[in-house]
């Protein structure tokens, strides 16, 4: 049986080998340039770039951009890497990556700067300063901001009355979280083992553990990029207090972050620390009335920024140009705002939260008013060499004092030196 | 000299017949080609990596020699790397095999409902990794997760699985198990299908059992395929890499860092290439010479019906 | 003494066929309790695909949708161009397994029947590819499918897999375990090697070839990093990196649609394996001499 199909099949293969068109390029109508663009946006996130990329193409027949989802963040990083590695330019012209600073020293970048303060440039004051320094490396903007989110708080109004919480006034400040999260957690069915946690936060605790040492008033890097400065009395407080959550006020199980979402879904997690990207998924996914809030607060109300920003690759002088114009297009105010208003980022210009459509759409959206408030207190980490490094170690510490294994001294104490180690040999 | 030289073609040209010779040349050229280009230079191009210095955003290398090398065996972290990956060996390849093996002697038998049961025992490796990924972090939830229901049932005390050092390793040994186990029956069944009936009907004849057959039939004819079996689990489970990624992210407290994990975690965390080279030529390393030893000590109890 | 009673009553027709029939119903039981623990994930994949989104993740876990949401299969199919991503891993997929099939069978009887100088060398730098993981390969072979620019073709994502050692060591085992002396009978009746590697060995082999077979389009089919690193333009994308598509980066997933779409991609494969079944149920007749 095995012989009888084995030629028939050889020869379809070879058939459909022959019709299978090979990678034709399509011919360009001459003066139009064309643009690759690379993204990693999927999803709903995917639909709504393709459309705004879509209408691009259609209001500048000049410029054709063609934009194909390539991964993650780090994979789409991890190919241009491997192009530049192998000396060739990188083929998208305009890229969207995480840690975009980071590509600068590689050459392969034109620093976005070079566009917003030249003859087609943008006013650079109206956007967000935070969103500025996010994209900074070495003192050069190299990227332009695009899709960003700032963690916030979530919470489940229904437990919130059930525990004879007012859902209406989420937790403001360290203590508030502590005392509401007390009165969520819960052990309903009386067997000593906890059904409802009152708090937890999603798998990227480096950056929540971040949040709250700005907020205790400690910094995470030095001004030039060389020091981490997380072993500071302030940051080992923000941790300290992490800790007593979990295992002084056991509102929050022990590492315990990868489900946390999903717990937080099903309705047997009170509040959950996650990203503002989340928010239309959360809304679509709860079967409970959900309610958002702004990080609770300790010395000052922070919340530090994450998410891509655009990249401009060095090329043809017209073909740079054309670039320019699509990100420029891409990141105005108006389409900044639709962006925004469809995915759940960030818009990141000021004054956002007035502008006519943005209050159209929070008539609707009421959450997202949370959301777009925070952005007041947002704060830009920059971008440092070692950021890998340094969130893995922060990750890393976490978990050792969630689970006994050192205290937050200690933890944070061998964080840094592994960064500083590392940023030293650079 | 020359008289060397003459003596040993003569001692080739008696030991070898050319033209089989030139045969098996050829029938491995497109092996060899394939390998050379996409395997072979990999490795020596790792190698070389692994004797710099080399951080992705750096246009530049340094040549170190042994450096990196060095750092590693001096680090106690990749010592307890090592001993994660091989506690996962020990733990998960006995079981697969003998789980394996059981099963698939089982539902080689012409019972009914045996084709539904072999889909069955196949789902897993047909399975998505997310939805793998999204139940089994349901199963082993320590809350109200099903291994903790069924605990509590037997009488045990709660775990917290894969939130706990201890027990993070065994959770996910379990489910390296169950994915794996599809695959192992497949090639066992195949196994099984090439030991000739007629051995089995003479020895009934001869007032065989059903042990007896196993001894002395089965177990013997099929350790062409444990053989195989055995070298490719030690292969692939000191290689394991996606249930840590995806279910513990080498935690908790590097519990569950195996080696792969931890190639990962320097070269595309810590953008450390050199340091990741290094990890993946110790593992290299490491696997040849299992591999070898194996062939040395096994190969010689393989009872091959060929002869 | 003992041993006599033993032995007549293990051999007293009653008690040989209970202990049969209660050798079966254990086998059945065993199977059972196994075969859900196996199929359990396989089963929330189709129930989660048919769920709306607020069920997803309801507690406890329901098997059966309130609502059966079969537009979430008519969504994952609009949402990406499946059509074209189906025939790409459908070629490249079939392309590997034939190459991998004719390569190893070559090789493995090179090993198994052949003797020829640095044959044990040969088959331990085999082996040694087998220990490579394949993060690892990415960037050289990357840089190698450049110089031959092959990047965004269909031969970056098939060449590089035509060969196998698994395969190779597989169908060695297999071969080595065919009786020498149908080569010699076969040799005798001038019969060439190509010749009695196509008409004996290869149908002696078929559990093998078959298994062989559904590992390599199974492995291929799965893949994800490597046609996702090696092709950039949408027309060479494959199923996987569509699938990957419809999970959103940092916001929320649509499990609904994302588990609908992954149970289409698996049906081919499910289709397969059910082809490849067969050849596990059909006994094979031995021909040879004796017996």
């Amino acid at each position: 049986m095995f012989r009888k199909l084995a030629v028939p099949l050889a020869i379809a293969v070879l058939l459909a080998a022959s019709c299978a068109p090979v990678s034709t390029p399509t011919p360009t109508p001459t003066g139009v340039i064309k643009l690759e663009f690379w993204h990693a946006m999927g999803g709903r996130n995917g639909k709504v770039l393709e459309e705004m990329v879509a209408r691009f193409n259609r209001e500048h027949p000049g410029i054709q951009v063609e934009a194909t989802f390539q991964g993650k963040y780090s994979e789409i990083a991890e190919k241009i890497w491997t192009a530049i590695q192998a000396g060739a330019v990188p083929p998208p012209d305009v890229a969207q990556i995480g840690g975009a600073p980071l590509f600068g020293e590689t050459g392969a970048l034109v620093p976005i700067t070079e566009f917003t303060d030249g003859p087609n440039g943008i006013d650079r004051t109206k956007i967000y300063d935070a969103f500025w320094a996010y994209n900074t490396a070495d003192g050069q903007i190299w990227s332009m901001p695009f899709n960003n989110s700032m963690p916030v708080l979530y919470y489940n109004k229904d437990l919130f009355k059930e525990a004879g919480l007012d859902p209406a006034k989420p937790p403001q400040t360290w203590d508030e979280l502590v005392e509401a999260a007390r009165a969520l957690t819960k052990d309903a069915d009386g067997d000593g083992s906890i059904d409802q946690w009152g708090f937890n936060t999603t798998s990227s605790t480096h950056w929540y553990l971040s949040a709250m040492i700005l907020q205790n008033g400690g910094r995470i890097i030095n001004e030039d990029g060389t020091r981490v400065l997380y072993d500071s009395p302030e940051a080992v407080e923000a941790l300290q207090f992490w800790g007593d959550l979990v295992n002084k006020y056991k509102v929050m199980p022990p590492a315990q972050h990868k489900g946390a979402k999903s717990d937080f879904l099903a309705g047997k997690l009170g509040m959950l620390m996650a990203s503002s990207a989340s928010l239309f998924g959360i809304l679509e996914e709860a079967p409970f009335e959900v309610g958002v809030a702004m990080l609770p607060a300790k010395k000052a109300r922070v919340a530090p920024i994450g998410g891509a920003s655009l990249v401009i690759f060095k090329g043809e002088e017209s073909k740079m140009n054309a670039a320019w114009e699509f990100v420029k297009w891409l990141t105005s105010p108006e389409n900044s705002n639709y962006w925004a208003m469809n995915t759940g980022y960030i818009p990141i210009y000021k004054g956002a939260l007035q502008s006519p459509q943005m209050q159209e759409f929070l008539k609707e959206n009421p959450l997202y008013k949370t959301v777009v408030e925070q952005l007041e207190y947002s704060y830009g980490i920059p971008v440092f060499s070692e950021l890998g490094t340094s969130d893995t170690e922060l990750r890393k510490a976490v978990e050792k004092v969630e689970l006994g294994a050192a205290t937050p001294q200690e933890a944070l104490a061998e964080a840094a030196k592994a960064v500083n180690k590392a940023l030293g040999e650079r | 000299m020359l008289a060397g030289v003459k003596r040993t073609v003569w001692l080739l040209r008696k030991r070898y017949r050319w033209d089989e010779v030139l045969s098996a040349y050829l029938f491995l050229s497109p092996s060899v080609v394939v390998f050379s280009l996409f395997m072979y230079f990999p490795i020596l191009y790792t190698l070389y990596l692994s004797l710099h210095r080399w951080r992705l955003g750096k246009m530049s290398r340094t040549f170190v020699g042994l450096h990196n090398y060095q750092v590693l065996i001096t680090s106690s972290e990749f010592w307890e790397v090592l001993r994660n990956s091989f506690y996962y060996a020990l733990g998960s390849i006995p079981l697969n095999m003998a789980i394996a093996l059981a099963i698939a002697l089982l539902l080689n038998r012409k019972l009914r409902g045996m084709a539904v049961f072999r889909t069955a025992y196949f789902l897993p490796t047909i399975t998505s990794t997310a939805a793998m990924a999204v139940v089994w972090l349901w199963i082993y939830h320590p809350d109200f997760g099903l291994a903790n229901w069924l605990l509590d049932i037997i009488g045990l005390p709660r775990l917290r699985w894969l939130s706990d050092p201890r027990w993070a390793m065994p959770a996910l040994i379990i489910m390296g198990i169950w994915k794996g186990l599809g695959y192992n029956i497949v090639i066992y069944l195949a196994g099984l299908q090439n030991i000739p009936q007629h051995l089995y009907e003479a020895a009934r004849i001869d007032g065989a059992d059903s042990w007896a057959c196993f001894r002395y039939i089965t177990w013997p004819l099929l350790t062409p395929t444990s053989f195989f079996i055995l070298i490719i689990a030690v292969i692939n489970s000191l290689k394991a890499f996606a249930q840590m990624h995806i279910m513990t992210e080498g935690g908790p407290l590097n519990s569950t860092t195996v080696i792969v994990y931890y190639l990962y975690e320097q070269g595309f965390k810590f953008f450390n290439l050199g340091c990741a080279s290094a990890v993946a030529c110790v593992l290299f390393a490491i696997l040849l010479a299992l591999t070898v030893i194996q062939f040395k000590v096994l190969s010689p109890r393989v009872h091959y019906l060929g002869g | 003494m003992y041993a006599n009673a033993l032995a007549s009553w293990r051999g007293h027709p009653f008690v040989r066929r209970f202990s049969r029939t209660l050798g079966e119903v254990m086998a059945y039981v065993i199977l059972a309790v196994g075969a859900i623990v196996m199929v359990l994930p396989f089963v929330w994949m189709i129930s989660t695909s048919l769920k709306e989104a607020g069920e997803v993740f309801s507690y406890p876990p329901k098997l059966i949708p309130s609502h059966l949401a079969f537009h979430n299969y008519v969504d994952a199919w609009r949402a990406a161009p499946f059509g074209r991503y189906f025939f790409n891993s459908l070629f490249v997929a079939t392309s590997v397994t034939l190459g991998q099939l004719i390569s190893c069978s070559l090789a493995a009887y090179a090993f198994a029947r052949m003797n020829f100088p640095g044959k044990a060398l040969l088959f331990t730098a085999f082996l040694s590819t087998l220990m490579i993981p394949r993060q690892i390969t990415l960037i050289p072979s990357f840089l190698v499918l450049r110089e031959l620019h092959w990047l965004d073709t269909y031969y970056a994502l098939i060449v590089p897999f035509i060969a196998s050692a698994f395969g190779t060591f597989m169908l060695r085992q297999t071969f080595m375990s065919i009786p020498r002396e149908l080569e010699d009978a076969a040799k005798l009746d001038g019969c060439s090697r190509l010749g009695f590697l196509w008409r004996v060995m290869l149908p002696l082999s078929r559990p093998t070839l078959a298994s062989l077979a559904l590992f390599t389009f199974m492995g291929n089919w799965n893949s994800y990093l490597w046609p996702l690193i090696m092709t950039n333009s949408q027309k060479m994308r494959t199923l996987q990196i569509g699938l990957r598509f419809l999970v959103c980066q940092e916001g929320g997933t649509n499990w609904g649609m994302l588990m609908a779409a992954t149970v289409v991609v698996s049906i081919p494969i499910l289709i397969f394996y059910l082809f490849v079944q067969k050849q596990f149920v059909e006994s094979l007749t031995f021909t040879g001499i004796g017996g």
